[in-house]
């Protein structure tokens, strides 16, 4: 027998050598493949914003590693830390393999799993499979679970397909966690934008008000200068009148000519009137508010105009807050706007009928501390189209029975200086209700 | 015959204070003697010395304030009451206008004669 010679060994080892070499260079090129498939991943990761489409490429390229035959993720689901599956490759497996994740979570598998950072190999319980199991999650935040099933013959656990699974569902647990967290600003960034919308609206609406509002005490104060004006001039040829016709008066033996000369007395009477309301309206007088108890004033009021509304049969229902409302308030000028707001009523109830006065606290749109009292009547109430109208001057339904209209536009005045509102709701045959808020003293 | 108070009415409105001549006068209580200008009210008060004075606010020339101030500072006419007749139309107004005359009584214009004498009739009766 030959004697292998030295030289031989030589080439034996080099032999050996070489296909080592051959081995690990072809390991090499699956290496640099796999990183270039994964980088192609990634660039399709992070682009996107939806979680189920990462999911889904991830799903995609995770098939390209080893040979799955189902795979999929599951998620846990906040609400109540259930476990849904996201995506499922093929589709028709996602009830098998749901029935797979069930006895995973029944038997611990499961949560041992999620506290791993690598994959899990086990046997399926189900079938001759394998299961592989990866948590999908970062380090802050676990946010589901990889789940696989495999052939053994095609699992080799040192294989470096398995490092690469486990490498590509890092990544995809960490875009995942990108995408979520910009799906949360996103969402908070929206709400944000929703209430600077809503803010930007309000002030909107509360500039339209604010200059509707000035435009109106613009009008009324032109109104107040040229009534100032004219009054005086007036009232002194109504004088004349009134006294014309009282020198005539017991001369006349024509009834008929004493009639007539009634009637002009009351018409110069009633010229004057207005131009008093006229004059009161247009007063800028200042007024002297002080800390008062508004239902105390609500019940001088009342017994002021109690007479008028026992003509009326109308009946007062109280509703007030119990204890001291105090309100920030020129008693008199307060007195004038419940009086004509209560005559009001009674008007739209010739046939009787009740008003309901409400009193308690409240809060201004500013947030300052108030006091909201009420009137609600179920008289005839107001037709929509004179609903605007009716803080008008010299608007009114009532001519023929003496009104001057001066009367909500006085109320309306009288309350805008007391920094207050005033608002009515009237619904045509139901009612009226007239709502009075007055700043209240800072506790 | 009984003593007819003297009503001196100063007013540049002549119809009105024509009127109200006519309607005090006939009641049978009352003379009423007129001027146009708060001057000639001045002079009338002083020699006429009348019971009760009617005195218009707002005139051409002297207003009534003034008209006031001059009678108080007099030592012949400073007793007579005063009565403001005004087309201002409330007492705060009247005060704010006239510093000098506040506390003094005053009528809204228009008046009805029976108001007018009513007030004429309190203000004498204060008077007494």
């Amino acid at each position: 027998m030959k004697k292998p010679v030295k030289k031989d060994i030589q080439i034996q080892a080099l032999q050996e050598r070489l296909d080592h070499i051959e081995g690990a260079y072809k390991k090499l090129i699956d290496y640099v493949s796999e990183l270039s498939a994964s980088r192609e991943f990634n660039k399709y990761v992070i682009d996107s914003t939806d979680p189920f489409n990462i999911l889904n490429i991830g799903l995609t390229h995770i098939k390209r590693l080893l040979s799955f035959e189902e795979l999929a993720f599951y998620l846990i689901e906040e609400k109540d830390a259930s476990f849904y599956a996201a995506c499922c490759e093929p589709e028709s497996s996602s009830e098998k393999l749901g029935t797979e994740v069930n006895q995973c979570i029944e038997d611990g598998t499961f949560a041992w799993a999620l506290r791993q950072n690598h994959p899990i190999v086990v046997p399926s319980k189900l079938s001759e499979l394998k299961l592989i199991l990866h948590v999908l999650g970062t380090q802050a935040r676990t946010r589901g679970m990889f789940v696989g099933t495999i052939k053994d013959e095609n699992l080799k656990i040192n294989d470096l397909s398995v490092t690469m699974l486990s490498i590509t569902v890092q990544d995809i647990s960490y875009s995942l966690e990108s995408v979520m967290l910009y799906q949360i600003l996103r969402k908070n960034s929206e709400e944000a934008l929703r209430q600077s919308h809503h803010k930007l609206g309000k002030a909107h609406s509360d500039l339209k008000a604010a200059k509707s509002q000035m435009l109106r005490q613009e009008k009324m104060a032109s109104i107040g200068q040229l009534s100032a004006g004219i009054a005086h001039e007036i009232k002194n040829p109504l004088g004349i009148i009134v006294q014309g016709i009282d020198s005539l008066k017991d001369s006349l033996t024509d009834s008929l000519l004493a009639d007539t000369s009634e009637r002009i007395k009351k018409a110069a009477l009633r010229a004057a009137r207005i131009v008093n309301d006229l004059l009161s309206f247009a007063r800028q007088s200042p007024i002297a508010p002080e800390k008062m108890d508004i239902v105390s004033i609500i019940e001088e009021t009342l017994s002021l105009v109690e007479h008028q509304l026992n003509l009326n049969n109308i009946v007062i229902i109280r509703r007030f807050e119990e204890g001291t409302l105090s309100a920030l308030v020129d008693s008199d000028q307060i007195k004038q706007v419940f009086i004509n707001v209560l005559l009001n009523a009674a008007d739209a109830m010739r046939q009787g009928g009740n008003i309901e006065i409400e009193a308690g606290t409240t809060v201004m749109p500013t947030g300052t501390p108030a006091v909201r009292i009420s009137f609600s009547d179920n008289g005839c109430g107001i037709e929509p189209e004179n609903i605007e109208k009716i803080f008008d001057p010299f608007f009114t339904t009532k001519r023929d029975s003496g009104g001057t209209g001066l009367g909500l536009a006085v109320s309306q005045r009288i309350i805008e200086n007391h920094r207050g509102t005033i608002t009515v709701d009237s619904r045509l045959g139901e009612g009226t209700k007239v709502l009075v808020t007055l700043p209240a003293p800072e506790q | 015959m009984a003593h007819k108070t003297k009503i001196l009415m100063i007013d540049d409105e002549e119809d009105l204070a024509y009127f109200v001549r006519l309607n005090l006068e006939k009641t049978g209580k009352f003379t009423v003697i007129t001027a146009k200008r708060g001057s000639e009210g001045i002079k009338l008060a002083k020699t006429e010395k009348p019971d009760l004075i009617l005195l218009d606010l707002v005139m051409p020339g002297l207003d009534g304030g003034q008209v006031a101030a001059q009678l108080m500072d007099n030592a012949s006419t400073e007793k007579i009451p005063i009565i403001f007749l005004t087309a201002l139309v409330n007492k705060k107004q009247v005060e704010d206008g006239e510093g000098k005359i506040g506390g003094r009584d005053y009528i809204a214009k228009p008046v009805t004669s029976e108001e007018l004498i009513i007030r004429i009739e309190l203000v004498l009766g204060k008077q007494a």
